[in-house]
């Protein structure tokens, strides 16, 4: 399939453009007996014992049964977690890169956000029909996590009422939460997206769909958090957390940094010099205090300094830091990836190097962290002059920089007034993928036969 | 092996329940060990187990094999239950090392068995629902097929690949990162 012809295909998934030139197939049901002596359910625990993603996507080429079982009951395979990284992370071939929305209006209303993968064959796949009519027109992305994103809806002024959506870009899923207003809207928030294998206690949504949302934010006397469960479509009660209180403009800087990271039930935000973390079973809060950088750890944005550090989790599912900077005369980057050590400050590090090619030319350099994904290994970073500035994708573990095309920019060009505030690295999730893996088959029981 | 009911039990003097397996062979095993199994613990509190458990989707054949497992297994919960209540000196904990390693190499030596027997053991699992004993078996299902291509799996378990050819590969076109 050529980008070209994908782009007219008037989708509102990406994945229905990976799978609608399937050929024809058998009808569904009846026709999967494999030989084994193995019913689904017993098949199923045993897909369940720590197999990694490459291992069962393997299993679900084995055989049609194989294949519906996997993609069918992802979200069950998926609630233990795979074994300790051997060394396979998923890579491009899952719909990885990142979501682009211009801070500037059209009549009168910012446009919803755009896609830009980083693998060339998904270029053409247009997210127009999911985002199409009012709905999202003047929404703001606030999180992405989990192959899903987290919109603010028209949030015209800090009065209004505070709507939230979560969707799926991926399975065309969305929600829009109910409305939180007069004195339940927050003030200035963070919010983490969790989903079911990032929960142990308490019980996790069930169904691949399932997600929960909490809302961290700031009362007259004390910090509140808000969370929603997909489960029950509504908002728990508010609760007041306990431990470090987080100040508006601490929440200020964590919702404009956006990312969060969750490890082993507590999910972490950066703030400017601090990692924010909120454990939730508990609601007790936690504030850490960055060290001074090792590397130039602010760049200037829209005349001003921001930090320049992303959050992000490392293959053995470790919390760490990444830091940037040039070596060999712009030809090479560093990354230092920061972790905590033991008494849980942040001290111990190493150091990736990667050849850029071509290498910075523009000067005054800068360089920015713009986002990171936490199951690819992708880093995003920008460099180069504030009148020419290009985008980078780092793949950590293979230490490859690869330039993105300026085609795939917003107005052919990277530039930093552009970007601020509007830069979310995404990637599909594992649970999605699976599912996907049986699309075919979805397809045709929804459509019957003559698919 | 087949020779349930044998001295160390009687000397138990514990409540005993008969299992019959599908061939209609009797096992005669301690409540204790019985109740390894979740199905037959349920079967014991309604009171429905005079005059025998008959078992009819289990041969005695892996009858014998399960219960070996469940009685090394209640000895070994036994154990644990004792020396909690008593307090946990050095020695006591050495002798729990000692007889979880034994544990480990026992499970070692259950599971190998020919493909067959290892189906026919999660299938008995499943069915009386013990829950150590199908967690041992599917992990060493999943074991096997880790790091393995699908030409592989379906050798190993002689399974009738049933995709068309344009079907396989297209499932390869768009997976070929699990395939490098």
């Amino acid at each position: 399939m050529t980008p070209a012809k994908a782009a007219s295909l008037p989708c509102s998934r990406w994945l229905s453009l990976l799978t609608s030139k399937r050929p024809k197939r058998e009808p569904r049901g009846g026709h999967d007996d494999d030989g084994l002596p193995l019913n689904d359910e017993v098949l199923l625990l045993i897909f369940s014992c720590s197999l990694t993603t490459a291992d069962l996507v393997r299993c679900a080429a084995t055989c049609r049964r194989w294949r519906r079982l996997v993609s069918s009951e992802a979200a069950f395979i998926c609630r233990s977690p795979p074994p300790p990284p051997s060394g396979t992370r998923l890579c491009s071939v899952l719909a990885v890169g990142f979501f682009h929305q211009s801070l500037g209006e059209e009549n009168g209303a910012r446009p919803p956000p755009r896609f830009v993968p980083l693998d060339s064959r998904l270029r053409g796949a247009s997210l127009e029909a999911l985002f199409d009519g009012a709905l999202f027109w003047s929404s703001r992305v606030v999180a992405s996590r989990k192959g899903r994103l987290v919109l603010e809806l028209r949030r015209a002024t800090r009065s209004a009422v505070l709507r939230l959506a979560v969707c799926n870009p991926m399975t065309g899923d969305v929600s829009v939460l109910p409305t939180l207003s007069g004195k339940d809207k927050p003030g200035h928030y963070a919010c983490a997206l969790l989903t079911a294998d990032d929960l142990d206690n308490p019980p996790p949504p069930s169904g691949s769909a399932a997600f929960r949302l909490f809302l961290v934010y700031s009362r007259r006397s004390f910090t509140a958090c808000r969370s929603y469960s997909s489960d029950t479509g509504a908002w728990a009660p508010e609760g007041r957390v306990t431990g470090a209180r987080i100040s508006s403009k601490r929440l200020a800087q964590m919702y404009l940094n956006n990312a969060s990271v969750v490890v082993g039930g507590a999910v972490f935000w950066r703030g400017k010099r601090v990692v924010v973390g909120l454990h939730v079973d508990t609601l007790c809060t936690t504030l850490e205090t960055l060290p001074v950088g090792y590397y130039p750890c602010f760049c200037s944005e829209r005349e001003r300094l921001v930090e320049n550090r992303v959050l992000t989790t490392w293959s053995d599912g470790r919390l760490c830091m990444l830091e940037v900077d040039l070596a060999f005369m712009q030809h090479e980057i560093k990354v230092r990836v920061l972790f905590q050590g033991n008494d849980r400050s942040w001290t111990e590090s190493k150091t990736i190097r990667a050849r850029l090619e071509p290498p910075m030319t523009e000067r005054p350099f800068r360089l920015c962290l713009r986002g990171a994904c936490e199951k690819s290994g992708v880093v995003f970073f920008s460099g180069g002059s504030n009148q020419r500035e290009q985008l980078y994708a780092l793949n950590l573990e293979k230490k490859e920089v690869r330039l993105m095309p300026e085609a795939t920019a917003p107005d052919n060009r990277w530039c930093g007034t552009q970007f601020m505030g509007s830069f979310h690295a995404y990637e599909m999730d594992r649970v999605a993928y699976l599912a996907s893996l049986g699309e075919g088959d979805a397809k045709m029981a929804q459509n019957g036969s003559d698919y | 092996m087949a020779s349930a009911g044998s001295g160390d039990e009687k000397a138990a003097a514990a409540a005993m329940i008969t299992l019959i397996s599908s061939d209609n062979e009797k096992f005669e095993v301690t409540e204790a060990t019985a109740t390894l199994s979740q199905t037959i613990r349920h079967m014991i509190e309604d009171g429905c187990t005079d005059g025998g458990v008959p078992l009819p989707n289990v041969t005695s054949k892996i009858l014998a094999r399960v219960i070996e497992y469940c009685k090394k297994h209640a000895t070994a919960a036994a154990g644990e239950e004792g020396s909690s209540s008593s307090f946990s000196d050095a020695a006591f904990l050495e002798v729990d090392r000692a007889f979880l390693e034994e544990l480990e190499e026992f499970d070692d030596a259950f599971l190998e068995v020919d493909r067959a027997t290892l189906f026919d053991l999660i299938l008995a699992a499943n069915y009386l629902d013990i829950k150590g004993l199908l967690n041992l078996t599917c992990q060493k299902v999943a074991d096997s097929v880790k790091g393995k291509t699908p030409e592989q799996i379906r050798e190993m378990y002689n399974i009738v690949n049933d995709l068309t050819p344009e079907e396989e590969a297209e499932i390869r076109r768009e997976t070929q990162w699990a395939f490098e």
